[in-house]
């Protein structure tokens, strides 16, 4: 038995809609997180910070 | 030195921009941990409070950059067996700032007293290699710096050029 594919009715055929979601930049994901960063209490300014303190309190020798 | 080094890639300033608000960034760069554990950005900086003048008072941070934080997790280990690889290349990129600025004193504590002291036998295993030119200072609390020798713990290290 040969199907013949009828052309005048692809109107009616029933459709599947496939979703994508579109992937967040870099970009993005920096803006989404941005106002949750406590800057002043990271890694990189703390540790910063405790150098210059520590720098304060144990001057360096003298170089010869 | 004679340990591998990781290849180094830059890292702009624009990376930074908000910390920029309290400490200056002299020099940034980006490498790539890989073995048994999988991959690892690892970023190291040169730092200076902000409103600070100079090149004597650096601090040498580096560990795991969290792309979420966008921050160093220095407290992260990477279990990936590299650590004298790692440290190389952290040294290796120290040296290279120190000739480009021969007054600069870097100063580099690890995240923990066990870190430090991991640190610390690295330093001890590469000591008599290091070159003429460079100075490795140690600090011990409630005395302060010397030069570092070994059998000595140290909370903290100066490295400068002589």
């Amino acid at each position: 038995m040969i199907c013949k594919f009828d052309y005048n009715k692809i109107d009616d055929m029933p459709t599947t809609i496939v979703k994508i979601e579109k992937k967040a930049t870099k970009e993005e994901k920096v803006a989404n997180v941005g106002y949750e960063i406590d800057y002043a209490a990271s890694n990189i300014v703390r540790k910063t910070l405790e150098m210059a303190e520590t720098l304060k309190k144990y001057p360096r020798p003298a170089r010869k | 030195m004679k340990v591998p080094q990781y290849k180094i890639h830059s890292v702009g300033l624009e990376e930074y921009r908000d910390y920029l608000n309290y400490v200056d960034i002299l020099d940034s760069c980006k490498f790539y941990s890989s073995g048994k554990s999988g991959d690892f950005e690892l970023r190291m900086l040169i730092t200076r409070a902000k409103g600070d003048s100079g090149f004597k008072d650096l601090n040498l941070g580096f560990g795991v950059w969290n792309e979420e934080t966008r921050d160093i997790d220095d407290g992260i280990e990477t279990k990936n067996g590299d650590m004298q690889q790692i440290l190389a290349t952290v040294a290796n990129r120290a040296l290279e700032f120190l000739s480009r600025y021969p007054e600069a004193e870097i100063f580099a504590k690890g995240s923990t007293a066990s870190r430090t002291r991991l640190y610390q036998m690295e330093i001890a295993k590469i000591i008599n290699e290091v070159p003429d030119g460079l100075r490795i200072e140690g600090l011990i609390s409630k005395i302060g710096f010397v030069d570092f020798r070994k059998g000595i713990n140290f909370d903290a290290f100066l490295l400068s050029a002589k």
